[in-house]
């Protein structure tokens, strides 16, 4: 069904769900267990309401770029499918609340993983956990080990408080679960090959790379007027400003932080 | 020095010294640059009024708001006179020029009542046809902590034949020795009088920090930024935290 080296998941959420979270705790999950990964992420809002997606391409080799292919979407709200409609073809597996399935996927001719998200969420404690249900479900059809998804959990939300905690793990069970109910019985596998060389890799994002590379050129004043996706490198540098000896200063406007950087 | 476009921009060029030459209205970022960069600097920077108030007017206001310990020197000829005579930012209702030949029908800009109104750390105004006071006036603005800012009457004797010489003097006085630079409140109320405008130091406020001593950077080290050198052990700990 895939060609089995390298495989494109797109996540399609409403802004403020949270799919930053899942994005960043899969990427953290694939790497560790020894896959190649890369992420683009796109905002309609970076508030609240409107779509947000990020696909994630995960691969035995190494991944350099964003890919128009999707093997499986996750949708997220209704109306998730429709800014990706053209890119889903009937070779996706489409995964969802049923209440978040474009009828015109309805035809037969897709693959369709339905799951009662809205109310095994609920079950757990609430929607905010659908997030993590799907990030069981998602390690469950690339044969992570379960151990090891709660292991990484713990890691990663250090600040959480152990209830909220341990709901995370309990959604990340249940999805973990119904995936290993799902995925065989429609002979969907999403097994990957994995190499001891992809976990000692860094993860990265460009803004990471661009500070950590500025860094190391010798940087030590930096201005910037606030816009994605250049924001995130100021805030790179604002958080290791400290550190490195670095001058960080919010310009008035472009031309001002062209003019005081040098 | 720093300066930017104009003809009084061009000050740095007959003086021997040290100095980065902008663009035109943004001299004042390069200007907080270099004392940030190196604060052990004096930086002066002298333009004019188009420059500053006008293309620089943003730069203006947030440049008093950071409170970098420099000086900025205002040539103010209420013209543009580089360009060969438009209206600038200062000039008075009814100037008329090639442009506006109805007359400037906009408000002048104040820019003493401006600083003052961002709590500026030095407010001054001088005239260029008083040398001896004009030089006491800029003394105390380039010795004074923080950001100093001195507007200067000088006539444009090609493009201004409105604000002459004889026009700066009649419509100016010297504040006397009684007059407090330190009260705010009395400091506006010199910065909008505008039958005749005062002379002196019109504002001084020595609350605030400055820029460069609210940076980090010079809290346990003094040493300026080019002379330092990346650390780049803290630098390789910080990408093997992105391998866990
Ligand atoms: C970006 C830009 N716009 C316009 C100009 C043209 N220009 C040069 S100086 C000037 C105004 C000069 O007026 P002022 O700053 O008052 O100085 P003065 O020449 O009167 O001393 C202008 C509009 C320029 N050099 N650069």
């Amino acid at each position: 069904m895939f060609n089995q080296k390298d495989i494109s998941i797109v996540l399609s959420g409403e802004a403020g769900q949270g799919i930053q979270t899942v994005e960043r705790l899969l990427l953290r999950l694939f790497k560790l267990s020894g896959l190649h990964v890369f992420s683009y992420s796109e905002f309609m809002s970076r508030i609240r309401g409107g779509n947000n997606s990020t696909e994630i391409r995960v691969s035995s080799e190494r991944v350099n770029s964003f890919c128009e292919r999707i093997d499986v979407f996750v949708s997220l709200h209704e109306g998730a499918m429709e800014r990706h409609y053209d890119r889903i073809s009937h070779k996706t597996v489409i995964i969802g609340d049923p209440a978040h399935i474009d009828s015109r996927f309805r035809d037969g001719n897709h693959t369709l993983i339905e799951i009662p998200l809205r109310d095994t969420a609920k079950l757990v404690g609430g929607p905010i956990f659908t997030n993590i249900i799907i990030v069981g479900i998602i390690a469950s059809a690339f044969h992570l080990d379960m151990a090891f998804v709660r292991d990484k959990l713990k890691s990663f939300f250090t600040k959480a408080t152990d209830d909220i905690l341990s709901k995370n793990i309990t959604a990340a069970e249940k999805g973990f679960s119904m995936g290993n109910d799902l995925f065989p019985a429609r002979r969907i596998d999403l097994k990957l090959s994995m190499s001891d060389q992809a976990k000692g890799e860094l993860l990265l994002n460009g803004a990471d790379a661009i500070g950590m590379g500025g860094i190391a050129g010798g940087c030590n004043f930096v201005s910037s007027y606030p816009m994605s996706p250049s924001t995130e490198v100021l805030v790179f540098f604002a958080k290791h400003a400290e550190k490195f000896g670095i001058i960080v200063e919010q310009a008035e406007d472009e031309i001002c932080s062209a003019g005081i950087s040098w | 020095m720093v300066s930017g476009i104009g003809q009084a921009a061009k000050t740095p060029h007959y003086i021997n010294t040290s100095f980065f030459d902008g663009l035109h209205g943004r001299s004042l970022p390069a200007a907080i640059a270099i004392k940030a960069s190196n604060p052990e600097l004096t930086v002066i920077v002298e333009s004019g009024d188009g420059c500053t108030y006008g293309e620089g007017g943003n730069h203006f206001i947030n440049a008093i708001r950071r409170n970098a310990d420099i000086t900025t020197i205002v040539h103010d000829n209420m013209v543009y006179g580089l360009t060969k005579g438009q209206a600038s930012p200062t000039s008075r209702r009814g100037f008329t020029t090639p442009v506006q030949v109805a007359g400037v029908n906009l408000e002048p800009f104040n820019p003493i009542a401006v600083a003052v109104a961002l709590n500026a750390s030095f407010v001054a105004r001088a005239f260029a046809g008083d040398i001896e006071k004009t030089k006491e006036i800029i003394k105390s603005a380039i010795t004074h902590k923080g950001y100093a800012l001195i507007d200067v009457f000088q006539q444009c004797v090609s493009f201004n034949r409105l604000n002459t010489f004889k026009w700066y003097r009649d419509h100016s006085y010297y504040l006397d020795a009684s007059y407090d630079p330190h009260d705010r409140e009395e400091a506006f109320k010199k910065a909008v009088e505008s039958e005749k405008f005062p002379l002196g130091i019109i504002y001084i406020n020595n609350k605030n920090p400055t820029f460069e001593e609210n940076l980090a950077v010079y809290k346990d080290n003094r040493e300026p930024l080019f002379k330092r050198s990346v650390d780049y052990r803290k630098l390789e700990q910080l990408m093997e935290d992105k391998r866990a």
